[in-house]
């Protein structure tokens, strides 16, 4: 209960700076919608770039400061008129501004937070599957308020320069803001990037369709629609898992009669690969908070923006769609040939215009760039050594047309009738949806992925974009544009069939396994274990330092994520993903062996190997860790580590050793 | 001397609270408003200063404090109008000034330094701080507040954990009155506690006097509050062989009721119920007990709600809703438990001013909000720390109901005067009596289900609520019945259940004149552990000692005069009375095996002892209790002697050369600073 009341204030506290912020942005870009969408990006983007040159670590204070002057802001905008001492050509404007910002014109991103929220409020466990522990290491490493790069938290003393990390920065500096644990931070930050992209979203079907049915329609099936598979899957498979329903072929078995033999059939004359396609529902239920959800928002941003720009022709909104270029390069690199694709079709549109639109644009970009050189230095020399390229599909490698027509379905349905329009805008547009879809099947992304996973990356961040995109901005126009009533129909069904995977969704939302409700710090799967919460609880108390535990899963949870929890770096988070991130650098293999030996008490000379490393605290609580392993690591790094014994279990010490000269508790 | 020292202390005291009674007046433009909500509004201001920075030593603010409060007292008392004060300021100050000056507030100045003199009645003459109850449990809250370090400080009591696990806001005011005037933590404790109880005296009388005229009503009903004790006062006489204070209010289900005749007649009417342990506390008997308990708050928040609830009805200020919500906060701060009954209350107020909705509802929900956003760090650590104690209110089970004569007996002159409130003719009074029956329907029928089970299931309940329920008739519907209402046997009635508690005055003046005096006067509150040489010794050579983390031999769990010396020290333990730190953190399982430890270390069954306390931190190790023997000190030196110093403070000529003294950690893990 009492849990609740604080996490109802934390809330309001979210929902006041985010409503300030809106209202302050609102100042230069006074469209509500438009400003709700940008004001995240602009105000993270104005502490990434002081951050590239000083960390300001904790911003409790500040986060207090702004709470009050989002209120004031608030109490303005709702007032009945304009401040006394508010004088002359400002009177008028606040009079414009006041109009377009009065709290009752200003209801849209919650119902999308409240979604995504209620997901994660329900199943807020950072648990292994999946991505969320690595996203979690990023969100950590940017919770600790140093200077960016910020050291990487999973491979100390590394810096973190090597991912496109600014959506976990973005989650981070929220958490600072509102003091409250990275775990937590991960959270909210995700409910609040979903409620973004539903205001993203929103932005621009306001300014392409007066209607509310087509706007809700096309608004619920980008939110919460399914691939072309949904329907199908029933028919194909006999497991009903979320992910299963978005996608064919590669790793999915087709096994349900009577379709799936025969699709299995028809896939046997091709060579399997694994195409997935996810969905931004699925993203939301799975609740990653992985970098392609920006993308989502930055397609929203850049296409109001855009919108804008054609009705206002003011450069500071061209100014916004080029940044949107420079916040994908920070936020997700994979979509950037796309929302590039976009930008300069956009362009090439409005060439006539090209004098009045460039500058603005070029100044966007780059004043982003400008901003955060910092780390775009370092990131983008990072990603020239890494040698990812773009390649040709091979011509084995495509993928079945019959699979491809399933999957990506509601999109050709709708770019095919949208052809078939008399709107020349809107066959125009169809036309370009099926060029990107093209462009989609023949060129990829060449990365240290091979073999079935050669186009694993590429599809997957490439087509749910493409379909949200054509979906955005085509299906409202395809569905008011005048023209034969069967085309409509044909599209209104594109826009509706894939929303029965919300029946998918709502399953197992209703029936999944509850055990964590409410801890939104997200490592009650781990800290429930007797001994382990209680280890979490003291290393938080322990001065930031480098970590290392066994690195074997052996069946225990949360591998490589206790000591972020408790705010410290780890000398090797997941090798793999180190690998990946950086390249495969010989290093990191070594690293792994390095600690599995010294866990095995195989490594010579120990307590000289922690000191040099600049190991501050070795822990013991894994599954592998047993009393014989505790005697022998105790004599073999005395001289160097002392033990912190926090509990007996079942004659297992649970604890750790930290380095030697204890720091003293006097005068702290 | 030492009592010309106190005095001092405590005009520095009532000058600065007549300061921020005058300061808090600029906005509440009533005096025993302002008075009952200034302290509560500089505390929170310096709550969320130190949530994000503590500020250490503030006797130079308590300096600056004490001249700002003489400027404004002299404002208050003088005509002088400042050069620069713009004219729209004038009728303002003349306004202020009428209802500020010395003069308007004689009577509640006086009211404060009446309750608060009693009260340091009883904590000049026992002033120890002893392990007899929850002293110690408070006092460490106290110590941990000492430190002056950002919220939450660490726990005194269990190093290196944070303090977030309780509702500590009033011991955190202690702290604060304490760190401003300068006083050594035991003193803070005692004066705190006088100066808690004279504000729960002022904010009663407030009410009171707001809602009642006659002077002699208005002594009546506050007498009735500070000295009344529960319905039973008087009566356990007659029921019970020489019973103490703690006999009427621990009465159903610990009453011996052994007195012929009425007892053993009672005794067999409860031996046809189940047998279950139903307290009840009222503020008199806090007084006696001298505990500077979280439940004392709660008479102090709501006063504070009825006053301004009452000048809300008059002129519906904003102002006055704000405080009204803020005291939701302020009660999850000081006294989580007594949340519900407050929230209720306030509830119901709302809804019978339902018509008022949209006037009252934002500022009373802005006013909580503004407290909540100036405790925000704590609260959220706090509430995070609540939600792993699994407390929940449930429906009394059939079975553990009080016995119905037994109920009517304990809560005799709230239901009496419930009863009298519904039959007084007075529109209020009809609506208040319901309300406080509901209320006591309410307490019998919900119960916070924490971790006591058994007869001891209702126990924290009916302890808390009770008291809180009867003080809150009292104050609300007393007036109404003693002098409101225009049927005379009303108020004939509602006098004698008003005073008939008061008979608990004998119970408690006998205790005062019997109880042993040996420590009177010695207001740090250790005497009882410095009255013998070794602690004395041993307390005055670690004052001198830089703030670090203590151990001492255990005694077992919890009410002992353990764990308490290096508190008075200014130092932290690894570990306090271990009962406590299990009850507030939820039974984790680290904690008996600390204990077990501190046994092992101190029995000198530890085999490697000096890599223990190295890995735990700790600084100090104190060797001055009755089991520290010369032989265990010989086998414990030889380990700890490489890493740690002893420092001996004497060693006894007789007794085998039993030493006293301590080891600490070697200068070289101390800061510099420290050295």
């Amino acid at each position: 209960m009492l849990q609740l009341l604080s996490l109802g204030f934390t809330l309001a506290v979210l929902l006041a700076n985010v409503w300030g912020m809106t209202l302050a942005t609102g100042l230069f870009w006074p469209r509500r919608w438009l400003a709700l969408t940008a004001a995240p990006w602009l105000v993270v983007t104005v502490f990434f770039s002081v951050e590239c040159h000083v960390g300001l670590g904790a911003l409790r204070g500040l986060g207090a400061l702004s709470t009050l002057l989002s209120v004031a802001w608030i109490v303005l905008s709702a007032g009945d008129g304009p401040p006394r001492w508010l004088t002359g050509a400002w009177r008028e404007r606040f009079e414009v501004w006041r109009s377009e910002f009065n709290p009752r014109r200003l209801a849209g991103c919650g119902a999308v937070f409240v979604t995504a929220f209620a997901w994660r409020y329900v199943y807020p466990d950072l648990h292994a599957w999946i991505e969320k522990i690595p996203d979690f290491a990023y969100v950590a490493g940017h919770a600790s308020g140093e200077r960016i790069p910020v050291p990487d938290v999973w491979l100390a003393p590394f810096a973190s320069a090597h991912y496109y990390s600014f959506q976990h920065y973005a989650a981070a500096l929220a958490g600072r803001l509102l003091g409250v644990a990275p775990g937590v931070a991960y959270n909210l930050g995700f409910s609040l990037l979903v409620g973004w992209i539903g205001a993203g979203f929103g932005a621009v079907l306001v300014q392409v369709t007066r209607s509310y049915w087509i706007r809700g329609v096309v608004w619920s099936a980008l939110l919460l629609g399914g691939s072309g598979v949904t329907l199908l899957a029933p028919w194909v498979r006999s497991s009903g898992l979320p992910w299963e329903g978005t996608f064919l072929f590669g790793k999915v078995t087709m096994d349900k009669e009577p379709l799936g033999p025969v699709l299995e059939a028809y896939a046997s004359g091709f060579k399997r690969m694994n195409l997935p396609y996810e969905p931004l529902a699925y993203s939301i239920y799975l609740g990653d908070y992985h970098a392609p959800m920006a993308s989502y928002a930055l397609m929203g941003l850049a296409a109001a923006a855009a919108m804008a720009w054609q009705e206002s022709r003011r450069r500071r909104d061209a100014a916004l769609v080029g940044a949107t270029l420079t916040w994908t390069v920070l936020a997700n690199l994979w979509s950037l040939p796309l929302h590039g694709m976009a930008v300069v079709v956009w362009c090439l549109w409005h060439r006539r215009s090209f004098r009045q639109l460039l500058p603005g644009l070029i100044a966007g970009a780059a004043v982003v760039w400008a901003l955060t050189w910092g780390y775009l230095s370092a990131f983008t020399a990072e990603t020239v050594r890494q040698g990812v390229r773009f390649d040709w599909v091979p011509a084995d490698e495509r993928t079945p047309p019959l699979f491809l027509l399933i999957a990506l379905g509601p999109t050709l349905v709708l770019a095919l009738a949208a052809v078939l329009a008399r709107d020349g805008l809107v066959r125009r547009l169809a036309l370009i949806v099926l060029g990107f879809l093209v462009v989609s099947e023949v060129i990829y992304v060449d990365d240290s992925y091979s073999g079935l996973e050669n186009r694993f990356n590429t599809t997957l961040k490439w087509w749910p974009w493409i379909g949200s995109a054509s979906l955005l901005l085509l299906g409202p126009l395809a569905l008011s544009a005048k023209g034969r009533a069967g085309s409509r129909g044909v599209v209104w069904l594109a826009c509706l069939i894939p929303c029965t995977y919300l029946g998918v969704l709502v399953e197992n939302w209703g029936w999944g396994d509850r055990q964590s409700v409410g801890h939104l710090e997200g490592h009650r799967f781990i800290s429930k274990v007797p001994g382990i919460g209680l280890l979490l609880a003291r290393l938080e108390r322990e001065p930031r330092g480098v970590v290392i535990e066994d690195p074997r899963d052996a069946g225990s949870e949360g591998l490589a994520s206790l000591p972020l929890y408790a705010g410290h770096r780890l000398w090797l988070g997941w090798d793999g993903y180190e690998s990946l991130w950086r390249g495969f650098p010989e290093d990191v293999g070594t690293r792994r062996r390095r600690l599995v030996a010294f866990f095995e008490g195989a490594l010579p000379e120990p307590s000289a190997w922690l000191e040099a490393e600049g190991i501050d605290y070795v822990l013991f609580y894994r599954a592998t860790d047993t009393p014989e392993r505790w005697q022998a690591l105790n004599a073999s790094i005395q001289r160097s580590h002392v033990w912190c014994e926090i509990l007996i279990l079942e004659n297992r010490p649970v604890g750790y050793w930290k380095r030697r000269p204890p720091i003293s508790s006097v005068g702290r | 001397m030492q009592h010309l020292g106190l005095l001092f202390a405590l005009t520095l005291i009532l000058v600065n609270f007549w300061g921020v009674t005058l300061v808090t007046g600029l906005i509440w433009k009533n005096r025993w408003l302002a008075l009952a909500a200034g302290p509560w509004l500089a505390t929170t201001a310096f709550y969320a200063v130190e949530s994000y920075h503590g500020l250490g030593d503030l006797r130079g603010i308590g300096l600056l404090g004490t001249i700002t409060s003489l400027g404004v007292i002299w404002l208050s008392a003088t005509g002088a109008v400042p050069a620069r004060l713009p004219a729209s300021w004038g009728p303002r100050l003349a306004a202020w000034r009428e209802e500020f000056s010395p003069r308007q507030l004689l009577e509640p100045g006086l009211v404060f330094i009446l309750v608060s003199g009693y009260a340091l009645g009883w904590r000049f003459t026992y002033p120890n701080v002893d392990g007899s109850s929850e002293k110690l449990a408070d006092f460490s809250y106290i110590c941990s507040y000492y430190a002056g370090t950002t919220l939450p400080v660490m726990d005194a009591w269990l190093h290196p954990y944070l303090s977030t696990q309780y509702y500590s806001f009033q011991h955190y005011a202690a702290a604060l009155l304490g760190r401003v005037i300068g006083l050594p933590a035991g003193s803070a404790y005692n004066v705190g506690f006088c100066v808690l109880i004279g504000l729960g005296g002022a904010t009663f009388a407030g009410g009171v006097w707001l809602a009642c005229s006659r002077r002699w009503i208005r002594w009546a009903i506050l007498a009735g509050f500070v000295v009344g004790g529960s319905g039973l006062s008087g009566l356990v006489h007659l029921v019970d062989k020489g019973p103490s204070p703690w006999s009427s209010m621990r009465f159903i289900g610990s009453a011996p009721l052994d007195r012929e005749p009425l007892g053993p007649m009672l005794k067999a009417y409860t031996e046809k119920f189940p047998r279950m342990e139903l307290p009840g506390e009222p503020f008199s008997y806090s007084i006696y007990l001298g505990d500077y308990h979280a439940p004392l708050s709660s008479y102090l928040l709501v006063g504070l709600a009825v006053i301004s609830m009452l000048l809300w009805q008059r002129d519906q200020r904003r102002r006055y809703a704000a405080l009204v919500g803020g005291t939701l906060t302020w009660t999850l701060l000081a006294n989580t438990w007594s949340l519900p009954l407050q929230a209720i209350g306030i509830a119901a107020w709302v809804l019978k001013n339902h018509r008022d909705f949209r006037a009252l509802v934002p500022w009373l929900a802005a006013g909580a909000a503004a407290v909540w956003m100036a405790s925000w760090v704590y609260l959220s650590a706090f509430t995070a720390a609540a939600s792993g104690y699994g407390t929940a209110l449930r429906l009394v089970p059939w079975d553990e109901h009080t016995p119905p004569l037994l109920l009517l007996l304990f809560l005799l002159p709230t239901l009496g005067l419930s009863v009298l409130g519904w039959l007084s003719g007075n529109e209020a009074g009809r609506w208040l009596g319901k309300f406080w029956l509901l209320m006591v329907a309410f307490t019998e029928f919900v119960y916070v289900d924490d971790i006591y089970s058994g007869m001891f299931n209702r126990f924290n309940t009916s302890l808390k609520w009770w008291p809180l329920v009867a003080a809150g008739a009292l104050l609300t519907l007393g007036p109404i019945v003693l002098e409101r209402t225009g049927r005379r046997w009303v108020r004939i009635a509602g006098l004698v259940l008003c005073l008939y508690p008061c008979s608990f005055v004998y119970d408690l003046a006998l205790n005062w004149r019997h109880g042993n005096k040996e420590a009177v006067g010695k207001m740090e509150g250790h005497h009882f552990l410095t009255k013998d040489m070794f602690p004395r010794v041993l307390l005055s050579r670690l004052k001198q000692e830089p703030s670090g983390v203590v151990i001492e031999r255990p005694q077992k769990d919890a009410f002992t005069n353990s764990a308490c010396l290096p508190l008075f020290a200014g130092h932290r333990m690894w570990l306090g009375w271990l009962g406590h730190e299990q009850l507030w953190r939820g039974y984790r399982e680290d904690l008996p095996q600390r204990q077990q430890r501190l046994f092992e270390f101190f029995n000198g069954e530890m085999p490697d002892p000096l890599p223990w306390l190295q890995g735990q931190g700790i600084d100090y190790v104190l060797w001055y209790q009755e089991g520290d023997t010369t032989e265990l000190w010989r086998k414990l030196h030889e380990k700890l002697a490489p890493g740690y110093l002893w420092v001996e403070l004497f060693t006894h000529e007789f007794e085998n050369g039993t030493k006293l003294g301590y080891w600490k950690a070697p200068a070289a893990a101390l800061p510099a600073a420290a050295r």
